[in-house]
């Protein structure tokens, strides 16, 4: 892999993630104290899997856990974990890497499974930060765990740091490493138009649920004024949310579309 | 996998890309819209039974080693001219006739093609690859969808064919910048296929009907063009910027009323 392989692939692991890839977590509500943000860990292995494809990193881990107590008196546990990503792909049976990185994470949990859970994601993250996944959603340190629960003790990231600020994320007049190009042709962040993931799911949830297609994409178009592959993002978390739901439908109208006056349910 | 399956994902096209650079408010109406279009017109009409007709003739040599009888791509011609002719939206009225100017292009096409049938690999073959940003590299998320027209096999290599049934031969600019073949080239490489051969055959349609071939030639320059058009225009559609653009071609759209009083 020459140079510039190499920057096209660290620019592809890098890119921005979606919106709804982003966790923040209230520190009011997990009782840490302090707020954090972060890259949810499965839009993290799904950029690897995308850019490098099954089976094009190999993450190994030594993880450590040690009992401990809260605030309130209640046991805990304290789980470390040290992880060695390496990228790279299987030849003959055997992965040969050609980038590597070691990191440190740490979780605190009342659950034992869930501490041991909490480290490795936060070790992992960390890690694929060195190659760049999930770095232009931070400013510093990542400090993502999102298990609330009564631990009020702060985790340990293995590299000295504690509980930082909240990155900022970056906003509409940020500009990233990308170049001018990308400043006038938005990433998938920066896109207002439904996801892929969304209009499956849409597609998907009309079919389980029996309706007619046809007469869905027309009320579709006659609510939003668009057809279903143009819809914004918020309005397809809509209605996926209403046909999903199963509690504010008013049974199917008599149409056979199960679309009602106020949303979309079966 | 069918065309139609591929649409349903999140896709952009040639054809959408075409669109969009003819004009932007076409672009909204046909597809972000999805308003139904007035007419269709004669030109839709006998470009999508030629092909349907060409299909059946290059389908008959890859299955049965054996070139159709004329009759049978007539039929097939006439079948989809008549499948318009039921459809929602009416034929555009013109005085041409479709049935005869067909019968002239095929008849013509198929006394040069019989001669020397090719070995043919796929007809029709429907594509849906993935599509990075020319800068980033990120997988976007549509896929680029289409159909190559006819792949075929010469000389040990690989040439994917795109029909066209035009009012006049394409000059070498078209050919030269026609986003379709790009596409295919992208779609090739993306497939596996290598690096394949490009050719346009064109049945002309003029007082004197012509067959015209022209091979295309596609570099990595044209794909990053194509992959810099299409996040352009994706961009430019989230912005919703849907301007009209009045030309010539306002006189044979199907949104021409809809958009003259909006």
């Amino acid at each position: 892999m020459d140079t510039n392989e190499k920057k096209k692939l660290y620019l592809a692991l890098s890119a921005p993630f979606p919106a709804e890839a982003i966790e923040r977590t209230d520190g009011r509500q997990t009782g840490r104290g302090y707020d954090t943000t972060g890259i949810k860990y499965q839009y993290i292995v799904n950029r690897l899997n995308d850019v490098l494809g099954i089976g094009g990193f190999r993450a190994e881990r030594t993880i450590s856990v040690r009992e401990t107590t809260t605030s309130t008196g209640r046991t805990a546990f304290e789980s470390g974990c040290e992880i060695r990503l390496a990228l790279g792909e299987w030849a003959d049976g055997r992965f040969v890497p050609f980038a590597e990185a070691v990191a440190d994470g740490g979780h605190i949990s009342t659950n034992e499974a869930d501490a041991r859970k909490g480290a490795y994601t936060n070790a992992f993250k960390k890690a694929a930060a060195f190659f760049g996944v999930g770095k232009s959603a931070y400013e510093g340190t990542l400090d993502d765990d999102n298990v609330p629960g009564e631990a009020t003790v702060r985790p340990h990231t293995g590299d000295g740091s504690s509980s930082a600020p909240a990155p900022r994320l970056p906003g509409p007049d940020d500009r990233d490493e990308r170049g001018s190009a990308a400043q006038t042709s938005p990433s998938a962040n920066e896109r207002n138009r439904l996801t892929a993931p969304q209009l499956a799911t849409i597609v998907s949830m009309v079919r389980r649920r029996g309706l007619n297609e046809g007469a869905f994409r027309q009320q579709v178009k006659e609510r939003y004024g668009c057809t279903v592959e143009y819809l914004s993002r918020r309005n397809a978390s809509t209605i996926i949310t209403e046909l999903g739901g199963n509690g504010a439908s008013q049974g199917n109208g008599g149409n056979g579309v199960g679309v009602h006056h106020d949303g979309f349910g079966g | 996998m069918q065309l139609e399956k591929l649409r349903e994902g999140l896709h952009v096209s040639a054809s959408q890309l075409r669109t969009y650079m003819t004009c932007p408010r076409k672009y909204e109406y046909r597809y972000v819209r999805g308003v139904e279009p007035e007419f269709t017109t004669a030109a839709l009409v006998l470009g999508t039974a030629t092909h349907a007709a060409l299909a059946l003739f290059y389908r008959g040599i890859m299955e049965r080693s054996a070139v159709p009888e004329f009759e049978e791509c007539k039929t097939a011609f006439r079948e989809a001219l008549a499948a318009a002719r039921k459809g929602v939206v009416p034929i555009e009225e013109t005085e041409t006739d479709i049935e005869a100017q067909g019968a002239a292009l095929l008849r013509l096409f198929y006394d040069g093609a019989r001669e020397s049938p090719p070995v043919v690999l796929a007809v029709e073959y429907p594509f849906a690859v993935e599509l990075n940003h020319p800068t980033t590299g990120e997988v976007l998320q549509e896929r680029l969808i289409g159909g190559m027209d006819l792949v075929v096999q010469e000389a040990g290599r690989t040439t994917v064919v795109e029909h066209k049934t035009a009012s006049r031969k394409w000059s070498q600019d078209q050919v030269r910048h026609d986003l379709q073949i790009t596409c295919y080239r992208l779609a090739a490489a993306k497939l596996g296929m290598g690096e394949v051969g490009l050719r346009v055959q064109q049945l002309v349609k003029t007082k004197t009907p012509s067959v015209v071939t022209v091979e295309a030639e596609r570099g990595e320059r044209d794909i990053n063009d194509l992959l810099c058009i299409i996040v352009g225009i994706l961009g430019a559609v989230d912005a919703q910027a849907f301007f009209p653009v009045r030309s010539g071609k306002c006189l044979t759209c199907p949104f021409r009323r809809r958009c003259a009083s909006e």
